[in-house]
């Protein structure tokens, strides 16, 4: 049997068991949340978009209550930090609601899905490994603080210190290595694949 | 420019074709009901854009396309099934062989890519090739290459449900 022979009442099937929506119905689908995983990622956006605000702002209060060179320092290069983040954020922000808006074809709607994802795990990514750094520096300038405030300064033994304090962020940072990229693998991998095989799909014809 | 009234008016005239979409790509009524949401935010976020130069219905199938393409279903895809598995009510002029003909076809159809699906659909609906490369994004010729081994395909595989 040939498709061609079916063809119309195919069609004239296809939308059986279809209970239709009435305009009253349909309206309130304008209310609802979408659940695509490009809406998750662009509310996920939002939110951390908000928390670096609110990191900002906690953290030019510490730089004011605090006089500590160090903790300064790490406040202004945390703040930068936090800015440039932020900016990428919301320049994929916009990307996301411009493709909202769009219509493309099936196959440039594959493209930039997968683009947009590519570049949030990326970033994602990036940022989960820079802030190592970041919390190393962190870890010595309190600890420092901590040692010469609780007068133990004398019994402790830097060197000692150093290499246990060395040692326990190698182990913290390999873990992270692993568990960042395994989650965003589990977050996202699967679907990424799914949709780059369509993709490919497409373009081998 | 569409306002809220003429958007849900149009998609009100048009929601078969959702329905359609929404048949062809979820195995669940739960499914369904999410996809058919999803398509109507979708195009309703993407109407601000619709300049007319194609038909709504030719707009609306690219935008339920593309929408039941990238939905993340969390169901494993090799135990998926559509909702096209299930047989036909089907109209009483037809004859008992033509009636497991077109279960049959639909089975084979319940099986295709996504993509291959897509390009049925458009098929059934009577879009020309140049009109299904325009919506898929592909030349004519790739269209019409990939429309003869899907028919080719579905002659056989529907041939194990006769």
């Amino acid at each position: 049997m040939e498709l061609d022979d079916l063809k119309s009442k195919l069609n004239s099937k296809m939308d059986n068991d279809a209970s239709s929506r009435t305009p009253e119905e349909l309206s309130t689908y304008f209310n609802r949340k979408t659940i695509s995983i490009l809406s998750k990622i662009k509310r996920n956006m939002w939110f951390e978009l908000m928390l670096t605000i609110v990191v900002v702002i906690a953290f030019a209060i510490t730089y004011l209550l605090y006089s500590s060179l160090y903790i300064r320092f790490f406040m202004v290069f945390t703040t930068l930090f936090c800015i440039v983040f932020s900016f990428y954020i919301y320049s994929l922000y916009r990307r996301i609601i411009r493709f909202e808006q769009s219509s493309f074809t099936v196959k440039e709607n594959l493209q930039q899905v997968i683009t947009i994802l590519e570049k949030f795990t990326r970033i994602y990514y990036l940022v989960s490994m820079a802030m190592l750094p970041f919390v190393f520096v962190l870890g010595i300038i309190v600890g420092y603080i901590d040692i010469n405030a609780s007068g133990l300064v004398k019994q402790f033994h830097y060197v000692r210190g150093l290499i246990f304090y060395f040692a326990w962020f190698v182990f913290w940072s390999v873990f992270m290595y692993f568990f960042t990229r395994w989650y965003i693998k589990k977050l996202y991998g699967k679907y990424v694949t799914q949709l780059k095989n369509q993709l490919t799909e497409l373009e081998n014809g | 420019m569409y306002s809220e009234l003429e958007f849900i008016s149009a998609i009100n005239t048009n929601q078969k074709i959702i329905h359609k979409v929404c048949n062809m790509y979820m195995p669940n009524a739960g499914g369904r009901e999410d996809l058919f949401q999803e398509i109507v935010l979708n195009a309703w976020k993407g109407i601000k854009n619709f300049k007319g130069d194609s038909k709504f219905s030719t707009w609306l199938y690219r935008v339920a396309l593309n929408t039941a393409i990238t939905f993340y279903r969390k169901e494993k895809r090799t135990i998926e099934t559509s909702s096209l598995d299930s047989p036909l009510e089907i109209a009483p002029d037809i004859s008992a062989s033509q009636e497991d003909s077109m279960n049959a076809m639909y089975r084979a159809i319940a099986e295709l890519s996504d993509i291959d699906k897509a390009i049925v659909m458009l098929y059934l609906e009577d879009y020309s090739y140049q009109e299904i490369g325009d919506i898929i994004g592909i030349t004519v010729n790739n269209t019409a290459v990939k429309m003869n081994r899907i028919k080719t395909k579905l002659k056989e595989s529907s041939k194990k449900y006769l």
